[in-house]
């Protein structure tokens, strides 16, 4: 034991004096000791009601299955019975999983877990065919044996009720984004972490762990995260849900309707459209907006100042002093033009050529331009970047217009002729042609690319309009 | 004390509101004091000492007897310790200027007294030297209960405090 010295008394004097636990400390744990148990007893309840639930399901399909006759007579008339039940039955459910692909393309096909119950629920061979096929039975021979098959044909029937219950998982399983690396996944609750590759699908449910630095994601959807800790992303009533279950995450989902809703330690925040940064730690979830509308716990945070939320409530907003998680956050492509083939909206075409997956022009009237398929709206932080090559050039001259007309133009010399170069703008800092003060917006929407030249011959391989988290 | 503690906890497990006040009553102060000695701010201090007690009411089963003492300053030393992790990381940037008060040894504080200057000295020591002579001037703990409370030998406690009584005797020498 180190023996008694001097400074151990300036130390418990120094100490000594600032004060302890405040007043109302003993009487604020107790209140939250008392939340505990009410949401325990609350659980508690839940689960009992669960379990009858349960219990009552189990003896009704019991008795069912025990005392109800299934068998149909062998007469012709149970064919028209059968012929709404399949129907109902959600027989058509996979094929119309399978056939309006384009609604949700990729996601259907990667989520294993899904395909689980669609086999099941139709039972195989006997109801698909079948209420198309009897309406015609003279030519077909097959439904004349089936009324025979009495166990079989009808064992669909009280599927109807897997069928709808087992439907809801199905949307949830939606693909949410492929996995750079270093991440390990979760599919499931209680499965074990693996390593990622590179390609992997996140379907909705799936645990990611960062191994180590950021993880940046650019969600199916369009919205980008980045995250260091731990996170599970899924779908809630429409929003995109990411549980945060330690350390941060930033989000980014500027110009998408869906909104973000992120829940930690017990604790709500809501995104739309905006940027915002969110972190958990000790009971505590922490929200700053950097862009956009954000709540915390139903409270608003204004932009630029981040507010902590307990179970306590919402503490007062404090100004954002920035966070190491916004460091070099990839850009998100907004849009990008690779002129393989012409944009969907359309090369000007005045001259204009697609030569070896670049656009070139060398004549009058010196331009390439093409419009948006749709207009473009302008994000915070937005920005125009273009790989190009002239010849000869001496001046170069943007020109972006609004719907209206409104032109915003950029002229600049370009350093060297001859090699391939890339420019990168920020489209807030274009001035319009007839109003040098006033500059792009976000909001506002353009409907044009359009590149003047003054020289003989300009090449641009690509352009893309991306936002940077400034 | 260890006796009544494991009979208080005891009774929590049946959910006994008034045991919890009782084992929040004897430990509060010594809690906040810790607390604030690791996170240098009262508001977190505050937060950490109320989320260990309140961990020990949602599961009473995790201290297995021994010091409950040693126990809450575990917890609550290590929330402490991850909400400074989490804001640092969040403000790293700005993380010098907020996180630590002015620590430069060779700094007179001119007009202000010994305490001061001891309670800035300590705010320079690495967290567990800070905390080991705390605990033990302070709370007047024992060697081995110290570290039980940080999860380390008694043989680093007793080198860690040795350590801080020399650093702050030199900062006062630096500073005289």
């Amino acid at each position: 034991m180190p023996g008694h010295d001097p400074v151990d008394d300036l130390v418990r004097r120094s100490i000594g004096q600032a004060p302890g636990a405040p007043a109302g400390f003993g009487a604020r744990v107790r209140m939250r000791a008392q939340g505990e148990m009410a949401a325990r007893r609350r659980a508690r309840v839940a689960w009992l009601r669960a379990g009858v639930s349960v219990a009552a399901a189990a003896l009704l399909v019991a008795f069912i299955l025990l005392y109800v006759d299934f068998t149909p007579p062998a007469n012709p008339d149970t064919a028209q019975g059968n012929e709404a039940a399949p129907s109902q039955a959600g027989t058509p459910t996979p094929e119309g999983k399978r056939k309006p692909g384009p609604e949700a393309p990729a996601p259907k096909e990667p989520a294993p877990a899904a395909n689980d119950p669609l086999p099941r629920a139709p039972g195989n061979d006997g109801p698909k065919p079948q209420p198309e096929r009897e309406p015609e039975p003279k030519p077909q021979p097959e439904p004349a044996p089936k009324p025979e098959d009495t166990v079989e044909t009808p064992k669909p029937e009280p599927k109807p009720e897997p069928g709808p219950t087992e439907a809801p998982p199905a949307p949830e399983r939606v693909l949410i984004a492929t996995v750079p690396d270093n991440v390990k996944l979760r599919l499931f609750e209680n499965a074990q972490w693996r390593d990622a590759k590179a390609g992997d699908p996140i379907v909705a449910g799936t645990r990611m762990q960062a191994r180590r630095g950021n993880i940046d994601l650019l969600l199916s959807g369009g919205e980008q995260i980045r995250f260091d800790g731990e996170i599970t992303l899924g779908v809630h009533e429409g929003a995109l849900l990411a549980e945060l279950h330690n350390d941060g995450l930033y989000a980014d989902n500027l110009g998408f309707e869906r909104e973000l809703l992120v829940r930690g330690e017990g604790l709500e925040s809501r995104l739309a459209a905006g940027t915002a940064l969110f972190s958990v730690s000790s009971g505590a979830l922490t929200a700053t907006c950097l862009e956009g509308r954000l709540t915390l716990g139903g409270e608003v945070v204004e932009r630029r100042t981040e507010r902590k939320a307990t179970s306590r409530g919402v503490q007062r907003a404090r100004e954002f002093q920035g966070d190491a998680l916004l460091k070099a956050i990839p850009p998100r492509v907004i849009a990008r033009y690779d002129f393989d083939v012409a944009p969907a909206g359309g090369l000007y075409g005045d001259g204009e050529r697609l030569e070896g997956g670049a656009v070139v022009m060398d004549q009058k009237p010196y331009y390439i331009g093409f419009r948006h398929n749709a207009t473009l709206a302008v994000l915070p932080g937005m920005r125009v970047r273009f790989r190009f090559r002239c010849t000869g050039v001496e001046r170069l001259e943007l020109e972006q217009f609004l719907a209206d007309n409104t032109m915003f133009k950029h002229v600049w010399t370009p350093l060297k002729g001859g090699d391939w170069q890339e420019v990168e703008l920020r489209l807030a800092e274009i001035p319009a042609r007839d109003d040098a003060d006033r500059r792009l917006q976000p909001g506002e929407a353009l409907r044009n690319f359009k590149l003047h030249f003054v020289g003989s011959k300009l090449e641009i391989d690509w352009v893309e309009f991306v936002r940077v988290q400034e | 004390m260890d006796d009544s503690d494991d009979m208080l906890v005891a009774r929590m497990r049946r959910s006994d509101l008034g045991a919890l006040d009782a084992i929040v009553a004897a430990h509060q102060d010594a809690l906040v004091r810790i607390t604030r000695v690791v996170t240098g701010d009262d508001a977190r201090a505050h937060d950490a000492a109320q989320e260990a007690f309140v961990r020990l009411w949602r599961n009473p089963e995790a201290f297995v007897g021994g010091s409950l003492r040693a126990w809450l300053i575990t917890v609550a030393r290590n929330v402490a310790l991850n909400e400074i992790r989490a804001t640092r990381r969040r403000t790293a940037r700005h993380d010098k200027s907020e996180m630590r008060p002015p620590s430069d040894p060779a700094l007179k504080v001119a007009g202000a007294d010994r305490l001061a200057q001891v309670r800035m000295f300590l705010d320079t020591l690495p967290e567990q030297e800070r905390t080991a002579l705390t605990l033990f001037a302070v709370e007047g703990m024992a060697q081995a209960e110290i570290a039980l409370a940080l999860g380390t030998s008694e043989g680093a406690v007793k080198q860690a405090i040795l350590s801080a009584r020399k650093k702050i005797r030199d900062r006062f020498d630096e500073s005289s």
